[in-house]
This record gives C-alpha cells, structure tokens and sequence, in this order.
C-alpha cells in the first residue's frame, strides 16, 4: 500500500509535467532529465511487487507512455556520453516494466533500443549487454519464440562467461535459466545438471544472495522429485527454505 | 416502405432437464437492438405451482422493437402477447397460446391502438381480443435509453430521488399486471401489483445485475470490452462464454452447476472474424433472404434465446420436447411478414403472411407455409479458428487485485523464469501446508480437500502476453479449472507472494470462489490472497 501510495503521488507529479518534455527542458539535478522517470519507474516496479492491480496497470502504463516520449526526445538529441549511457539503461529500464505488464512488443523494441545503445557506449563485450539478452530472451520465450529464447540466453552465458569471474553469481543466473531451458525441452539431465552448477555457485555466494540460493534449491527439489528422488529432494526442500527463511 | 421487424425467441430452461431445483428456472439474455453481442437479461422465469400461473416474461423493447408479456404455468403452458410496432410506435398484437412440445396455437389478432397524453406523457394503448398492453411512458423517459429503445445498454441517467418514469398495464386472459419502472441512481427499481420488485442495476456497459425480492437473480460480469464473460443465474446456474481473440462472438459458451462445478452444457460455434458469420439463411423467392441466423444452433434439445433478433443463447430444455422455435431478423418489404420459422435437422419451414394489417388490423392475413432448404453462407467469407480451445472469460478467479477480463486463449508455455519462480513457488507452498495445519485447512470443504495434492496436478501455463485478465492479476483460473495462468506480474512478487499466489489459485482449483464474480463467495481476491498470507505465515 505504502508503494502504492508513493508510486501514484509520484505519478501524479509526473502527470503534471508538460509532456512530451524535450532535450531542451530544463535538466534535472544530474543533467541527463530522466531521473524523475527513472524514481517514478523504479517505485512502480516495487509498487509492482506487491501484487498487480488494474490501477496500477493502468498508471504504469500511462507512466510508460510519457516515459517513452522522454526517452525519444533525448534520443533525437546530442548527449554527453554519460547520459547517453544513462538513456541506454533507461530503455532497459522501460523494457523490463513493459515486460512486466505484458506490453511484449514495445518490450522488445525498448530492449533492442538498449542493447544497441549499450553497445555503442560500452563495447560488445560488456556484461550488462548479458542482462539485457536475459531479458530480451524472456521475451523470445513468452511470444512463442522458444529457439530464438534459448539462444539468447545460451549467449547471454557465454559473454558471462567470458567477462565474469568464473564464480560470479550472474554466472550462476545465467545456469539456472539454461537448467530451466532444458528442463522446458525435458532434457532433464542436462537441466539438473546446469541447476547444480548454479547452486554450486551461490553456495559460495554470500548471504546477500541468500534469496537466490533458497529459490533455486526449490527449484532443484521440484525436479528431483518429479524424477522420483525424493529423498535428496525433501533435503534439498528443507535448505532451501532455510535459506529463505534466514 | 421497408419495416424492421425485430423477433427474438424465447428462453426456456425447464429445471429437470438441467438437474436443477432452484428457484430460478428460466433466463434469457438479450439486447434488443441489433448486432452486436452484450447482454441484457430478459426474461426471468419463476415457476408457479400447479394450476396457477406466474409471470415468466415481461418486456419492453420500445419503438422499433418488440413487446412480449408471457404467462407460463407449472404445466409449461404459454400465454404470450407480442406487440410488433412499426416505426412510428404503433403496430399489431399478435398473442399465442403454447404448449411446449405438445400444441400451439396463434389467437386471431385485431389490433387496435390509441394514444392520448397522460400526466406530461403519453399512455399508448395497443389490444386486441385477448390482450390489452397500455404503457405510460413519462416525460424523459424518451431520453432515457433503458426505458424507451430497450436495449438497456447504457446506464440511466443519474437521478437524485426515484423517477417514475413508465408504467404499463398489461392484460392477457382476464389476468391483469402492472408494473412500474423508476429511474433510481445507478439503475432501475421496477415494481409490480403482483408484489414482484426487481431492482436493475447498470454500469457503462449495461446491465450488471438484477435482484429481486428472492435475492440476486442475475449477475452479469464483462471482460474489458464489454463482453459477456459470466452470467450468473440464480444460486445454481452460470453461463460462462469464452472468447476467441478479441472479437465480439463468443466461441464456447458453458451452462455450469455452480454447486458442484459440473459443465451441465456445453456448446462451440465456429470462430470467425470481422462481421463475417457463419449463417443459415432463408431466401423467399421474390424477396430474396428474408431470414438468416447463425449456423451452429442445435435443432433439438435446447430453446433459443435471441440476441438482437438472431438465435443467441441455447438453453436446455427436456429433450422430450419438441422443436426449437427460433424467430429470426430481417429486413422485409410492408408487405411481407411472418409469424414464426420452425426448423429442423431436415428443413426449415417459414410461415409467412402477405399483406398483413399494421395499424387498423383490418387486412387480410394470408398465410403462406413454405418449406425451403438451408443455404449455407459462403465460405470465402469465413474463417473458422480450429484447435485452440478458449480460456474461460471472467469465469476466472485471480490472485492480484482481482476483476479484469479479457479474450479467451490457451496460454503459451512458461518461460524459463516463470519455470523457476513456479516449481519454487509450488514447493514452498506445498510445504508450508504440510507444515502448517491452519494453512492446510484453508481447504476443508472444497471439492479437492488436499491442498498440496492440488498444486501438483494443477498445469501451470504462461498467460498469453497482452491478455487483459493479467492488467489486474498476477495470476488467474477458473473455479475448479487444474489450469492455472501466470501473468508477467508473476515475476515482480516476493518469494512469499508467489507461494501466496499459488495457494490462492489451487483454493480455486479445488471449487472456492470468489467475489464480485461469483456474488455469493465470502471474499473477494484481495481478501484471498490476506487470508492465506496470515493463515499460512507467508
């Protein structure tokens, strides 16, 4: 209630922006103009978190359309690199909300706009290029382009792979989507084998991705138990939710 | 000069033919109007006992439209004035006495009619020998779309304090009733001197409800288009349409026991797109076609329900009756009209009368039968959608903010997130019953008693991407549906969310359900998804 409260004053404050608000508007405080969007989309995805609504739906996608007007409109101008990097993040930022409510076209064309805004700044060897592939690919999956998905998010691991530290926890991001892959193809084999790899990972990751860990042992337990291995399972089911628990 | 003539056939649903002992027994919906599909409920039926007659019907379609009073007994015998009034208000009584699936007869009809101003409006008075219908329509009530064009699409006009705004007398066989519509703030408050009350309440998509002195009779739920998605009848009884895509015309249409869950009916039309339908047509030769309605209408076992002059709902009768009567629409010459069109698997028979009177009532009435065979419509013109069964429509329950609605669809599969969020989710959930007797309880009752039990039988599928059922939902089933849809919202929950989300799904799965949706149910989603947060620690 409380986001939900902040989200619409925020949105309110917003809507009384003369809109579409162009290069040329006064900056905001870090001189790139989107950090009233950026606080006004980030408070709607913890609004989000919350549960859906249909006013939420409706203010977030509002918010979307002024947000996207910004967003082109400083697109169309000359920017200093930093905000150019920042109008980058915040297509990815639309993309995602916009995934978030369903809204898969204009999803995938906000993240393809920030892949190559991203890329222009940062080089094709930037690991948050691997981020957004994760993303682009939820969206591959979600339109019935299951192949095109996989394939994403196979790249999206090998430039993980190749950029990270072979024990990062995007790593183990990047294992326990593919284990999800292929559990979804029903090569169960190969899914509990990249679930483990994962695990493996975030077991070495530290409490703040204790959240993570818990999840993704959950997850292993569902398969083993549809596999029949129920007792690993019940053992796996009992670290898990001690982890989320703790 | 061309005169619509506006027949829209009756709903019967005959209680032992559904297993149903309700009070309700008979519903139709209709919009009057023409085209396009919505709903307004129409006739409500209450049986009376034996030998004694109840009002099963009474309606008011306005100019350019039609008027039916109806009168059935515990025998299922019919008394039934219709008024057609021509374009200018004025028009013939036709009354028919029937028996269903055992005789019918058409009372020789004389109309007259007389209009005088009364109290700032006019009282019209249209009769004949065996009925006598003489409606007060008030100052506004033109004005006012519920009363006069009938459709009752759109909501009333606001009014501070109740408005008498129509009042009609209406006399069938000595049998007198008369009933009065006020226009209140949200709706229409419509009383009778046989001590019926109704009151009708509307919203901008037209009729939401109907209640009367037995409690809700109706209950009308619309997805974000304005289509029907359930129309609850009674304590026992739901219509639930389902939706291809997003055109207006439903594709499914199910009659539910709301007690047990059980599908008592269920029927399927080819889909279609654009305004193309698939119809059966009659062509008169020297009039060309005269008549046409869509092709799927089961011949037997079922009584139409019209919808803007076209066959519409198929309601379930005792299959020992006899044939389905189905009044259809067209455009026709002065000169040409029809009683009725009879049909059957083998032909379709058309009762036409030449030359009828109109206004004096003085002309001769020649009845012409003529039998002629279906014409298929033209199949270029069609596209039928095959293999991909709809949804329900609102005949969901969701776990969000509840409401919403939206065209019916099959879902896609779970993308690799939404794999992990719901094996994770499902199995916090299951554990927490195992581990929670108060959360385990949540089911006691329902028809799947074993919460967990529930949770893995139950398919989980992506909600197909634009699906308006998720703009207010994260996730969404139908009421003992083993198929539960999870939107994109999905994702943005906790994991304690997601375990909430799925225990709220499987309440549903295992026969709870849920407010507005279903007007009787104890809460409503967001009421759900607190019960089970505090219930089950999550």
């Amino acid at each position: 209630m409380l986001f939900r409260f902040a989200f619409v004053t925020l949105f309110l404050l917003l809507a009384g922006v003369p809109c579409p608000l162009g290069a040329q508007s006064a900056p905001d405080a870090d001189g790139c103009g989107l950090s009233e969007f950026e606080a006004a989309l980030e408070t709607g995805a913890m609004a989000l978190s919350q549960g859906m609504t249909e006013a939420l739906h409706r203010d977030i996608t509002r918010l979307l359309a002024s947000a996207a007007l910004r967003a082109d409109a400083l697109a169309a101008s000359d920017l200093e690199p930093v905000c150019a990097l920042r109008l980058a993040g915040f297509y990815y930022r639309l993309g995602r909300t916009a995934r978030s409510l369903g809204r898969m076209e204009e999803a995938e064309t906000w993240l393809e706009e920030a892949l190559a805004r991203h890329r222009q700044q940062l080089g094709d060897s930037a690991s948050v290029l691997a981020d957004i592939l994760d993303d682009l690919s939820e969206v591959h999956y979600r339109t019935g382009r299951i192949d095109e998905g996989f394939a994403l998010r196979e790249r999206a691991y090998a430039l993980r792979r190749a950029t990270l530290k072979p024990n990062d926890p995007k790593i183990a991001k990047s294992l326990m989507d593919l284990g999800a892959a292929y559990q979804l193809r029903g090569e169960l084999g190969l899914s509990e084998d990249f679930y483990r790899r994962g695990i493996a990972i975030l077991e070495r990751s530290g409490k703040e991705y204790s959240q993570q860990l818990g999840e993704a042992l959950l997850v292993l337990a569902e398969l083993l138990k549809a596999s029949g291995s129920s007792g690993e399972a019940e053992q796996l089911t009992a670290q898990g939710l001690k982890w989320l628990d703790g | 000069m061309l005169q619509k003539i506006l027949l829209a056939s009756l709903a019967v649903l005959v209680p032992a033919a559904v297993g149903v002992s309700g009070n309700l027994v008979a519903a139709s919906l209709d919009q009057g109007g023409q085209g396009n599909e919505g709903g307004e409920v129409r006739s409500i039926v209450r049986p009376g006992e034996d030998d004694q007659w109840s009002i099963v019907t009474h309606q008011v379609m306005g100019i350019g439209s039609w008027r039916e009073f109806s009168l059935v007994d515990g025998d299922g015998l019919w008394v039934i004035a219709v008024v057609n009034p021509d374009a200018n208000g004025f028009g013939s009584v036709s009354s028919k006495l029937r028996r269903l699936g055992l005789e019918e007869g058409v009372v020789p009809s004389g109309a007259r009619v007389t209009s005088r101003p009364e109290n700032g409006g006019e009282t019209i008075t249209i009769a004949n020998s065996f009925a006598q219908v003489s409606t007060w329509f008030g100052p506004q009530s033109f004005l006012d779309p519920g009363t006069v064009h009938g459709g009752l699409q759109a909501a009333p006009r606001a009014a501070e304090d109740a408005m008498l705004i129509w009042r009609e007398t209406t006399e069938v066989m000595g049998i007198t009733m008369t009933v009065e519509r006020f226009r209140e703030q949200d709706g229409y408050l419509v009383t009778d001197d046989w001590g019926g009350r109704r009151i009708e309440k509307y919203n901008e998509s037209g009729l939401t409800s109907l209640e009367d002195r037995n409690g809700r009779v109706v209950w009308i739920t619309r997805d974000l288009q304005g289509r029907l998605c359930e129309v609850i009848l009674g304590d026992s009884n739901m219509l639930r349409y389902r939706y291809q895509g997003e055109g207006p015309a439903w594709r499914v249409k199910e009659l539910i026991d709301l007690r047990d869950g059980q599908v008592l009916r269920r029927w399927e039309r080819g889909a279609w797109s654009g305004v193309a339908r698939p119809r059966m047509q009659v062509t008169l030769p020297g009039h060309g076609m005269v008549a046409e309605w869509d092709a799927v209408v089961a011949p037997r076992g079922t009584v139409v329900a019209g919808l803007g002059g076209r066959p519409y709902a198929l309601i379930p009768f005792d299959g020992s009756q006899d044939p389905v009567r189905s009044l259809t629409l067209a455009d026709v010459s002065a000169e040409l009209s029809w009683d009725r069109i009879d049909y059957t698997d083998a032909s379709i028979t058309l009762h036409v009368v030449l030359d009828a009177g109109g206004l004096s009532g003085a002309a001769e009435r020649n009845e012409v039968v003529v039998d002629l065979a279906r014409q298929p419509p033209p199949t270029e013109t069609l596209e039928h959608i095959e293999g991909t069964p709809g949804t329900n429509c609102c005949s969901f329950c969701c776990s969000g903010g509840g409401g919403g609605g939206g065209g019916g669809a099959s879902g896609v599969p779970l993308s690799p997130t939404q794999v992990q969020q719901v094996n994770a989710a499902k199995n916090k959930a299951k554990n927490t019953m195992d581990n929670n007797p108060d959360c385990a309880a949540l089911f006691n009752g329902l028809s799947r008693p074993d919460g967990g039990n529930t949770i893995d039988q139950t398919t989980y599928r992506g909600a197909d991407p634009g699906d308006t059922r998720c703009s207010g939902n994260d996730a969404f089933t139908s009421v003992n549906s083993l198929t539960v849809y999870v939107c994109d919202g999905f994702s943005n929950l906790s994991s304690n969310g997601r375990a909430v989300r799925l225990i709220h799904e499987a309440l549903h799965s295992a026969g709870m359900t849920e407010k507005p949706t279903y007007p009787n149910a104890e809460r409503t989603s967001a009421e759900i998804n607190a019960w089970v947060k505090s219930t089950c620690g999550l």
